[in-house]
């Protein structure tokens, strides 16, 4: 899985510097030059960033900028849209500034979702890193000196090449449940009609008489299902492609109304859409790659929902509390929250999960396997040790390749456990049967 | 009067095309100079078609050199050739080959499709030139021989060829049909200034241009310039 | 102006349309159709020979005629490490008895079991075991056995004797008797057929095995054996055999279970669980193979009736090659107009496939189908694939055509 995450990563970069390559062909030293700085910077904040600020932060910080890139795109749309794509003449003085700064900026995203889809807490995620970077590196020189001669010429339109490497850095976050943002966005988008409508109730506004209600609460109905928040999310998160794509397409071409043959006329004509056409290449690839992301959001079984374990620690009467609800953070999703637990040199991994209308906790291995951990499917989590699916209902009973389970208890001010306890646990259930070489991946 | 001084648009030397051991056409060394009207006549297997076909880049020679419009044909690709003939050359055929399918209009702007951008305002216009303004949205089968072979000329020039070619063009149809087509095309050539080769065996046709060659198993047997029959009025 | 092209063409020669649009449509409904029954039919065959068939034999270690189980282990079986990956047992109680009916007499094999026993067991939740949940496929006309002399037979052994639903029967061993009311016959397509089922308290009462059993089937949710799995565990090293007994085999799972009852030997029943394997495999292959059958025959079908239209046309090729049509260009006319052909195809072949799954499901299956959602952009996709196929010798051979050839005289 790890392989593979890589692949996913070195290919989606080799597009992202092929892309850039095409967009600013002629300016490879600025190009080379900003890929390289934001992949190392991006990378090395991505370190610092996790190891600075603890729990669900970081991921909120990256998403955030996601989705400050992703708004900026309405941006770009706009202009567009009232500009028009056809490529202006260029200031050579300020261009090598002006792409050095815009590769660096795509490239550091990267580096910072790179050091999001690494494993977490393991002790060669740094070596890992420096490998894909590496690497990338040694890919992006591929690129930009031997490979982009042969890449076909294609214009780029304006705006197409923030849309393009945008969409591509959407499609990674994509990837990863928690930096997802378009599942996020059809939330946001549903609860917006919800409270619209519910506004709309509160004012009085339709009229509680027998001929209208049915058909309005069919209306209401269509409304309140769950496939307007997916629709909808779906509508927003095209508007920047589609809105670039369409400016390219409506843009007028340059008179030709001074030629004075028919024949050459049209020539000039054909050579023009033919133009055109190419610069649609970009804004439509872009809307593809949105496409896959927004699939993948939608599909996020083609991997096991395992997410990173959040680091917390025990206050001073020695109880880790859980908050239920927390920002983004809701322990009665239905998906398993991971947590990390330490103490001096001992790591405790453990979950909480609500299932059967209940909350349980347990520890992220079980008494006979080694402790690789636990992944979620539909309905079952799977061992990742010996590939057990075990259903859901049956996580928090002992037993088995059943996850262990531990001592909890709730409250409004969250799920309460005994930190002495966990460690208790761990090492008694999981390490004492654990006399034999290696010991986890 | 076209100029027959002006530059040369064919020039061919030693052009020879074999279909095995037959010999089409014998080595050829001919000149045409731009805006002329050259009528090339012969019976029936003389090698007058083959030389149109080897002119309009239908074919490619055996041997020899041709250039058109300055530009060595034998160099080029297939596709090369079919850009060559969309944008350089303008083919009339005995029988009127229009697409059954598509009307006039449609038959025409198919040609400035494969040329550029279909312009249906300039399509029109071209049909309203040769006088078919009225037969727009006509199939040719709903259409005469004569206004068949006015189609095909209005789609001959509508991408404003430096060469148009007519093969045996009027060869199907009657004698005040012919004479039409040939006014027509007269009343182009003096407006659209491109050099009009023209294969027949009609002696009638050849007196409308102003040289003829007169072709015999495949070799040139005689080169004639003459007066021009329809500047007299008659 | 292709568009304008497309249509005109399209609309002009409604016998060469419809004529490939019929083998198109053929393809993407034969298409249609296969998958749609395939994906149902594999998925209702796994469904019953993984969940519900039993995969495990619990006997006797003992080879002795007469040696027996302890019925009290029984409860052990939901205790053990893979108990929740068991979703079923049922213990049987074979003896052979005289049995009278209607004044005909037979030796026959009475068999106490479980039918859907609730099952208390200390620390977990009550579970229905028995027959019922094991053999799901059993067929009873009439009604499972609800009192203690209430019995079902299997239906050649009812043929025999002349028994149905409602008719007593008399079973006797060493001058013990039990009078019997049939409650239903059943149909197992099995040897259970030509036997007498009864609640097993009063089997072990008639048999004088008062808590005994002679075997129990389990039915385990396993995962598939691979190479490891079938390894020896004897020969294995310690991490081995740790990560062996941790994985769902059903030999783990079988070892698992011998351990808690006592005296016991349990085995994997091999042929249901190579038998799924194997049968599903082989579906597979048989409808793999009839749809790339039938989409080859289409794609000829295809090809035949492109080549017609092909010569009819090589006018209209040759035509727009003198009018300076590249190749790239003769090709999109063409392949423009299959393109919308197989888009219409496909959508026809869509609907008409997926009645004629319904159609065979009903017949053949006796089951209702519901199609799945990706059925759609298969059947397009089936179309767009014939109409490829089936395009190419035709375009090559409309790229070949010289127009001096063609438009001479």
């Amino acid at each position: 899985m790890i392989l593979a995450r890589g692949v996913t990563m070195l290919l989606v970069w080799a597009i992202l510097v092929m892309g850039l390559a095409r967009a600013y062909a002629g300016e490879k030293a600025a190009l080379t030059a900003g890929c390289a700085a934001g992949l190392v910077a991006g990378t090395i904040f991505g370190f610092f960033l996790f190891a600075a600020v603890p729990g669900e932060i970081p991921f909120f910080i990256i998403k955030s900028a996601l989705a400050a890139a992703f708004i900026s795109l309405f941006i770009v749309a706009a202009i567009v849209w009232y500009r028009g794509t056809a490529a202006e003449g260029d200031r050579p003085s300020v261009r090598h500034a002006v792409v050095a700064i815009t590769v660096f900026l795509f490239a550091a995203g990267y580096g910072l979702l790179l050091v999001c889809r690494l494993p977490y807490g393991t002790d060669n995620s740094q070596f890992m890193a420096l490998l894909l970077i590496l690497l990338a590196m040694l890919g992006l020189w591929m690129i930009v000196y031997r490979l982009e001669p042969l890449l076909p010429n294609i214009g780029m339109a304006k705006g197409g090449t923030s849309l393009f490497a945008v969409s591509l850095l959407l499609f990674i976050a994509s990837l990863s449940p928690r930096l997802d943002l378009f599942s996020p966005l059809s939330m946001k988008v549903m609860k917006l009609i919800h409270d619209f409508v519910h506004q709309f109730f509160e004012s009085m506004l339709i009229p509680d008489h027998p001929f209208f209600r049915t058909d309005i609460w069919n209306y209401i109905g269509l409304l309140f299902s769950n496939g307007v928040g997916f629709w909808g999310g779906l509508a927003i998160w095209f508007i920047p492609t589609t809105g670039v794509t369409l400016a390219t397409f409506r843009e007028p071409l340059p008179s030709v109304a001074h030629v004075r043959q028919a024949a050459v006329r049209r020539k000039l004509i054909a050579a023009q859409l033919r133009e055109r056409r190419r610069r649609l290449f970009f804004p439509l690839f872009a809307g593809l790659v949105m496409a896959a992301a927004a699939f993948n959001s939608s599909h996020p079984s083609v991997e096991y929902w395992d997410p990173k374990p959040l680091a917390v620690k025990a206050d001073s009467a020695g109880e880790i509390v859980l908050p239920v609800k927390d920002g983004d953070v809701d322990l009665k999703d239905g998906k398993l929250h991971k947590y990390l637990y330490q103490k001096g040199a001992q790591k405790v991994r453990f979950f909480a999960l609500y299932r059967s209308g209940e909350l349980t906790v347990v520890l992220d291995a079980c008494s006979i396997c080694q402790p690789d951990g636990y992944g979620q499917n539909e309905g079952t989590v799977i061992c990742y040790y010996c590939k057990t699916l075990i259903p859901l209902e049956t996580v928090g009973k002992p037993g088995g390749c059943n996850p262990i389970p531990v001592p909890f208890a709730v409250d409004g001010s969250g799920v309460h456990l005994s930190a002495e306890m966990l460690v208790n646990t761990w090492v008694a259930q999981v390490q004492s049967e654990k006399k034999l070489p290696g010991g986890g991946k | 009067m076209p100029v027959e001084s002006g530059t040369c648009i064919i020039e061919t030397a030693g052009l020879t095309k074999r279909y095995g051991d037959i010999c089409a056409l014998a080595p050829l060394d001919l000149q045409v100079s731009e805006g002329e009207w050259l009528t090339v006549m012969g019976h029936s297997g003389s090698g007058k078609s083959t030389l149109l076909n080897l002119l309009g880049g239908l074919d490619r020679p055996t041997a020899g050199r041709l250039l058109v419009g300055g530009e060595d044909l034998l160099a080029f690709s297939e596709d090369h050739l079919a850009r060559f003939r969309r944008e350089a050359v303008g083919i009339i055929f005995q029988q009127h080959h229009l697409i059954p399918y598509l009307t006039a209009l449609e038959n025409v702007m198919m040609a400035q499709y494969f040329h550029s951008v279909p312009d249906q305002a300039e399509a029109r216009q071209a049909l309203e030139r040769v006088g078919l303004g009225k037969r727009l949205a006509n199939r040719p089968g709903e259409l005469s021989g004569g206004e068949q072979q006015r189609v095909c000329i209005a789609r001959a020039i509508i991408n404003s060829p430096k060469l148009l070619l007519g093969d045996e063009l009027t060869g199907n149809l009657d004698h005040k049909s012919t004479r039409l087509v040939m006014e027509l095309l007269k009343e182009l050539h003096e407006e659209e200034h491109f050099t009009l080769v023209l294969v027949t065996h009609n002696q009638e046709v050849a007196g409308w241009g102003g040289r003829t060659l007169f072709m015999d198993d495949g070799k040139l047997v005689k080169d004639l310039r003459h007066e021009r029959k329809g500047d007299d009025p008659s | 102006m292709l568009l304008r092209v497309l249509k005109s063409s399209l609309l002009n020669r409604p016998k060469a349309i419809v004529l490939l649009l019929l083998s198109i449509t053929m393809g993407a409904a034969v298409a249609t159709a296969f998958l749609g029954i395939y994906g149902e039919i594999s998925h209702k065959m796994a469904l019953e020979l993984r969940s519900y068939g039993a995969n495990i034999l619990v006997e006797p270690a003992a080879a002795e005629d007469g040696a027996d189980l302890d019925e009290a282990d029984l409860k052990k079986i939901k205790t053990v490490f893979w108990k929740y990956n068991i979703t079923g047992f049922a213990p049987y109680l074979f003896g052979i008895v005289d049995l009278e009916a209607g004044g005909k007499k037979a030796r026959g094999v009475v068999t106490g079991t479980w039918f859907g026993k609730e099952l208390e067991v200390e620390g977990e939740e009550p579970s229905i075991q028995g027959v019922r949940v094991i053999a799901p496929w059993w067929d009873v006309a009439g009604q499972w056995p609800q009192a203690a002399d209430e019995a079902i037979v299997g239906v050649s052994l009812a043929r025999r004797l002349g028994l149905k639903a409602g008719s007593e029967i008399v079973a006797g061993k060493n001058g013990r008797s039990r009078r019997f009311k049939i409650s239903g016959v059943v149909t197992t397509g099995g040897y259970e057929e030509e036997q007498l089922f009864a609640p097993l308290p009063t089997v072990q009462g008639l048999l004088a095995k008062e808590g005994r059993i002679s075997r129990v089937l389990v039915s385990a949710l396993t995962v598939p054996m691979d190479d490891f799995g079938s390894r020896d565990p004897a020969t294995m090293t310690k991490l081995e055999y740790e990560k062996w007994y941790c994985t769902a085999y059903v030999t783990s799972v079988a070892k698992n279970v011998e351990e808690v009852v006592a005296g016991s030997r349990a085995k994997p029943i091999w042929q249901i669980a190579s038998a799924e394997g194997s049968l599903l495999k082989k579906f597979n292959m048989v409808m793999i193979l009839l749809t790339s059958l039938a989409l080859a025959a289409s794609a000829i079908a295809v090809s035949t009736s492109l080549m017609a239209s092909m010569a009819e046309r090589q006018h209209e090729v040759a035509l727009m090659k003198t009018l300076g049509a590249d190749r790239l260009q003769v090709v999109t006319i063409f392949f423009g107009e299959i393109l919308i052909i197989s888009l219409i195809g496909g959508v026809l072949g869509y609907l008409l496939g997926d009645q004629l799954a319904e159609l065979v499901s009903r017949i053949v299956f006796s089951s209702k189908i519901k199609s799945p959602f990706w059925l759609f952009p298969t059947a397009i996709l089936a179309a767009f694939a014939v109409a490829a196929a089936g395009s190419v010798v035709p375009l090559r051979r409309a790229l070949l055509i010289k127009p001096v050839q063609v438009l001479k005289g």
